[in-house]
């Protein structure tokens, strides 16, 4: 009796779980502080050691953005954040889930990506978004979402970490518990890496009762200027 | 109590069977028809959950009311049109006295727009611009992203309160089902956005109420009443109907903040609002 | 060169289609038309920039930044991001920006075999 008893829980359990798990849909947000240095913060798992394998004449231009980052980084000039910094950021985005696409919103400048998940291709490279284009697919209980088509003008991270147009990531999420998700994102771009590389962060669900994205917006200062409004800016300060 | 180890194996099995039979996350194009649309309003596709299906790619079916929501001449190259003000009749906001010399000075000063600052268009004007806009359902939410800086409304349908000291260029809304009808209440908008390029605006204060509607399978009625006593006499209804795109049309990004360029050759705002 | 032969089919009258108001910033009293060397080809929103290198009667090299639509409307009528390239011979017919600076807004953009592109612009309407 015992050995049925543990294997309908089992079952139950298998059952349940491969329901649930590929349920994307909530609000979530990034653990940790890997967006202000990929490197420093241990967001990078691959290499092993956890550099960015940067090509050597790539080094300079990184060690410069990191010297200019608080006039140079374009998230700080209201840029979209691009992929995959945009999910590392400590604001909460909302994914919605659709039979051939799943909507991420990202509260951070009310960015926002469409993943088609029919199996329409990618745009031509006569285009290029900040967020890129993305397309995903399920493998097991992991969505895999394959993103292309990238302006080079956004930065990776808050240390300055760049990439360049030819830049393609694979991101991979994985229900790992009721409120918790693996969020993996593999980098590579032959102009600006030696070989791919690979970060990963947890994604905690935001489970307040009534918790809603809020707008964030910039707005242009006498100057001209787009600037954040202070309580996002102090979210990012380090 | 202890139950049984019989028990708990039952227990486990029907919820395996209760799990099976749960209908996956709620998608578009699932779920039955209504009855035939042969008698009475057009009977949406309808999602798992019986709501109609509103989802795909829409943009505005006539592009005047982005120009001005009143009827109006050939202007800047852009085209005469007629009013899209159904209430009050006659078409014309309701504006209380010395509030159409404001929205005069504005058409005079168009380098003041938002929009051309790359601000949200605000409701009800981002229902209309010329560009598409994408309605995406997912149980209790209804998301509008609009390609125009990259713009999103999400719209919570589970009755939860409105934020308190909220105030937004998009505003913040809760939206109930009428049968067929969504009904969106929009409060704490921040009241800087124009209502259309002519300079017409809604105030700070403003509230609005929105009825979305489809009546045919390519078409949904979009309608806005806005309410703002401190600049219109009465409530304004405008209806724009909204007309699907084609199916291989998708939203494209559109960063404003990024590219703009075109700030230094504008006057020098002097900053007034409204 | 091969994508532009699609902006035949797509370049007659086009809707005005901004997503704010071309008055703002051009006079569509002040037309120039504009034959030079592209330089530089942005496409991008909210709108393209053609960076080029006009020679003034006097022979004098001016140069000039011409905004035409948004990527979006571009892309829709076939724009591609290397639609023009830098060494790309253009003429284009433009509204002057009112600030006297040498900006314009583009209504056609012609290339040397004479044919003519829509630039969809916010102005594109009065065609």
């Amino acid at each position: 009796m015992t050995r049925f008893l543990f294997a309908s829980i089992l079952f139950a359990a298998a059952v349940f779980g491969q329901e649930s798990s590929r349920d994307l849909r909530g609000i979530w947000q990034a653990k940790g502080t890997a967006y202000r240095d990929l490197e420093a913060e241990k967001g990078v798992v691959d290499p092993v050691g956890g550099k960015i394998p940067y090509r050597a004449d790539a080094r300079a231009t990184v060690a410069q953005n990191k010297r200019d980052r608080a006039s140079a980084d374009p998230l700080l000039a209201c840029f979209q954040p691009g992929v995959p910094r945009a999910t590392l950021l400590p604001e909460p985005f909302q994914i919605l889930q659709n039979d051939d696409r799943i909507v991420i919103v990202y509260q951070h400048v009310h960015a926002y990506r469409v993943i088609f998940t029919d199996g329409r291709p990618h745009y031509d490279d006569g285009i290029e978004f900040y967020m890129g284009d993305s397309r995903g697919k399920w493998e097991g209980n992991t969505f895999v979402a394959d993103v292309t088509n990238f302006k080079p003008e956004t930065w990776l991270d808050g240390a300055g970490h760049f990439h360049g147009s030819k830049l393609h990531v694979i991101e991979r999420l994985t229900r790992t518990g009721p409120n918790t998700m693996r969020y993996e994102a593999t980098m590579e771009d032959s102009e600006v890496f030696e070989r791919p590389w690979t970060i990963r962060i947890t994604l905690e669900k935001h489970t307040e009762k009534d918790f809603q994205l809020v707008e964030h917006e910039c707005e242009r200062d006498a100057k001209g200027i787009y600037r954040h409004p202070p309580e996002f800016l102090k979210r990012l300060a380090p | 109590m202890r139950l049984s180890a019989r028990r708990l194996a039952f227990l486990a099995l029907l919820l395996s069977a209760v799990t099976l039979a749960q209908p996956v996350p709620p998608g578009r194009g699932t779920g039955k028809n209504g009855p035939a649309a042969n008698q009475g309003p057009f009977t949406p596709t309808r999602l798992a959950n019986g709501h109609p299906d509103f989802g795909g790619i829409w943009m505005a079916g006539t592009l005047s009311a982005a120009f001005n929501v009143e009827e109006h001449e050939a202007k800047y190259g852009t085209p005469a049109g007629p009013s899209v003000i159904v209430d009050p009749p006659g078409g014309k906001l309701p504006y209380l006295p010395g509030m159409r010399a404001v929205a005069e000075d504005n058409d005079q000063h168009r380098e003041r727009d938002p929009v051309g600052q790359c601000h949200m268009h605000g409701v009800p004007r981002v229902m209309f611009p010329p560009f598409p806009l994408e309605i995406v359902q997912d149980g209790e939410y209804v998301a509008i992203l609009t390609e125009t800086e990259h713009g999103v409304r999400i719209v919570p349908t589970d009755g939860r309160p409105f934020l308190k000291n909220y105030s937004a260029w998009n505003g913040d809304s809760r939206g109930h089902w009428e049968g067929d009808t969504l009904v969106v209440e929009v409060r704490g908008l921040n009241g800087k956005g124009w209502l259309d390029q002519a300079g017409n605006f809604v105030g700070e204060g403003a509230t609005v109420l929105e009825r979305f509607r489809m009546t045919g399978k390519d078409t949904l009625d979009y309608e806005a009443t806005v309410t703002n006593p401190k600049v219109f006499s009465r409530p304004v209804t405008m209806r724009v109907p909204l007309r699907r795109r084609p199916a291989d049309v998708e939203l494209l990004e559109y960063g404003c903040i990024e590219g703009e360029r075109d700030a230094e050759h504008l006057p020098p705002t002097d900053g007034a609002k409204k | 060169m091969r994508t532009l032969i699609f902006l035949l089919v797509f370049g007659a009258a086009v809707p005005a289609l901004a997503h704010h108001s071309f008055a703002a910033e051009f006079d569509d009293k002040q037309s120039v038309t504009l034959d030079g060397t592209v330089v530089k080809f942005d496409f991008m929103n909210p709108h393209s920039w053609i960076y080029l290198d006009v020679k003034n009667p006097n022979g004098v090299v001016e140069h000039w930044s011409v905004e035409t639509g948004s990527t979006n409307a571009l892309f829709r009528r076939g724009w591609r991001k290397d639609s023009l390239r830098a060494g790309d011979h253009v003429t284009i017919t433009a509204f002057r920006a009112k600030d006297g600076s040498r900006t314009a807004n583009a209504s056609q953009v012609k290339l040397p075999d004479g044919r003519q592109i829509s630039a969809a612009s916010s102005r594109d309407g009065a065609k």
